[in-house]
């Protein structure tokens, strides 16, 4: 009786259990998803050697990086073609 | 003989890893292996006081491994199993006094004399972590069911399969069933689902294991205690035995009437299910 009356007042809070569930989902999908400086420097160094080979690249003016919004995290670059192409 | 390193690890502090260590491997010793627990927890050494052994140190695992000592002379004997052995963590140094190549050799050393070398590891990721992994065929992850124990408990994971050790098994510790129960906790589903592991062990909270630490006593040795039968379980299966799990939730007594046989030391559902 008092466990149901105590699940009732839980459920009218938010159920801490389900708000932990989703937190700790939430944080492991962020580290999951973290991407070391020597990662991203491996990436920036592929991509920049694969355009190459099809357009002629400044990498000098390239900006290269990783942006958060909210659970999503988005692959940024910026590839400047050299002059005269 | 060949024995098997093991390491009781955690990423954060306070989940419950010393005590984890200390009643694995005396419930071990107890099924007749031979059992080595080294505490690499170097500066904050706690395993001694565990197991009640800690006026019986005079060699440290630093002595051993920078040769002031031979390894018989810092292995210091249980008081209650007799295969059991402890080599404690200097407590006057810092973490980074031993190498993790010497942590190695130690551990191989010890696994030609022990069927069992549990190592247990310091909270964090730094170089105590990775010295304390390195020897490992397997890994014991301490977790509690919270959300910063969890999120620690995934980044370690994913160290340990990073260094190939492919054999991680969980122990969830400190389940209150009382709070799964009212919806105030995550239960232990929720945590092998988030994790992605198999457990080897799914702990009560049990206030008998802060009196077993006071007086020096695994709580393996309580026979009334819950958490204490959990870790003889995980002992067994350790040691290969097919033990299924028993959710501390199921387990725990609901009606007044199973209380008052919990109380009495009749506890049917627990001896039904081992």
């Amino acid at each position: 009786m008092f466990d149901l009356l105590r699940k009732n007042r839980a459920r009218g809070r938010g159920n801490p259990r389900q708000v932990a569930r989703e937190r700790v989902q939430s944080a492991i999908r962020r580290d999951r998803m973290e991407v070391s400086a020597p990662q991203l420097s491996a990436l920036r160094d592929s991509m920049l050697c694969t355009i190459g080979e099809h357009l002629p690249v400044a990498p000098e003016f390239t900006e290269f990086g990783i942006q958060r919004d909210g659970d999503e995290l988005f692959l940024i670059s910026r590839v400047r073609l050299q002059q005269g192409h | 003989m060949s024995g098997k390193t093991i390491v009781m690890t955690s990423g954060k502090g306070g989940v419950g890893k010393t005590t984890a260590t200390a009643n694995v491997g005396t419930a071990l010793a107890l099924r007749s292996n031979r059992v080595a627990v080294i505490d690499t927890d170097i500066g904050l050494r706690n395993l001694d006081v565990v197991m009640g052994l800690e006026n019986r140190i005079v060699y440290d695992l630093v002595d051993v491994v920078e040769g002031r000592c031979r390894l018989e002379q810092a292995l210091i004997r249980d008081k209650h199993a007799g295969d059991l052995y402890l080599i404690a963590a200097a407590q006057t140094r810092d973490k980074d006094c031993i190498t993790t190549q010497q942590l190695v050799s130690l551990c191989k050393r010890l696994e030609d004399d022990f069927d069992y070398v549990i190592v247990d590891c310091p909270a964090g990721i730094e170089q105590g972590f990775r010295n304390a992994i390195a020897a490992a065929q397997e890994a014991l992850v301490v977790t509690t069911p919270e959300v910063s124990a969890i999120r620690d408990a995934d980044r370690v994971i994913g160290l340990l399969q990073a260094a190939d050790i492919r054999e991680i098994r969980l122990i969830i510790n400190r389940i209150n069933p009382a709070m799964v129960r009212q919806g105030n906790m995550m239960d232990a589903s929720d945590v092998l689902e988030m994790l992605a592991m198999d457990a080897i062990g799914l702990v009560p909270a049990d206030d008998r294991v802060i009196t077993s630490t006071n007086s020096g006593t695994p709580v393996v040795y309580d026979a009334q205690s819950a958490s204490g039968r959990e870790f003889v379980r995980i002992a067994a299966r350790i040691d290969g035995e097919h033990l299924p799990l028993i959710d501390p939730v199921d387990e725990t007594p609901t009606s007044i009437m199973d209380k008052v046989r919990n109380i009495m030391g009749i506890n049917r559902r627990a001896s039904a299910h081992v």
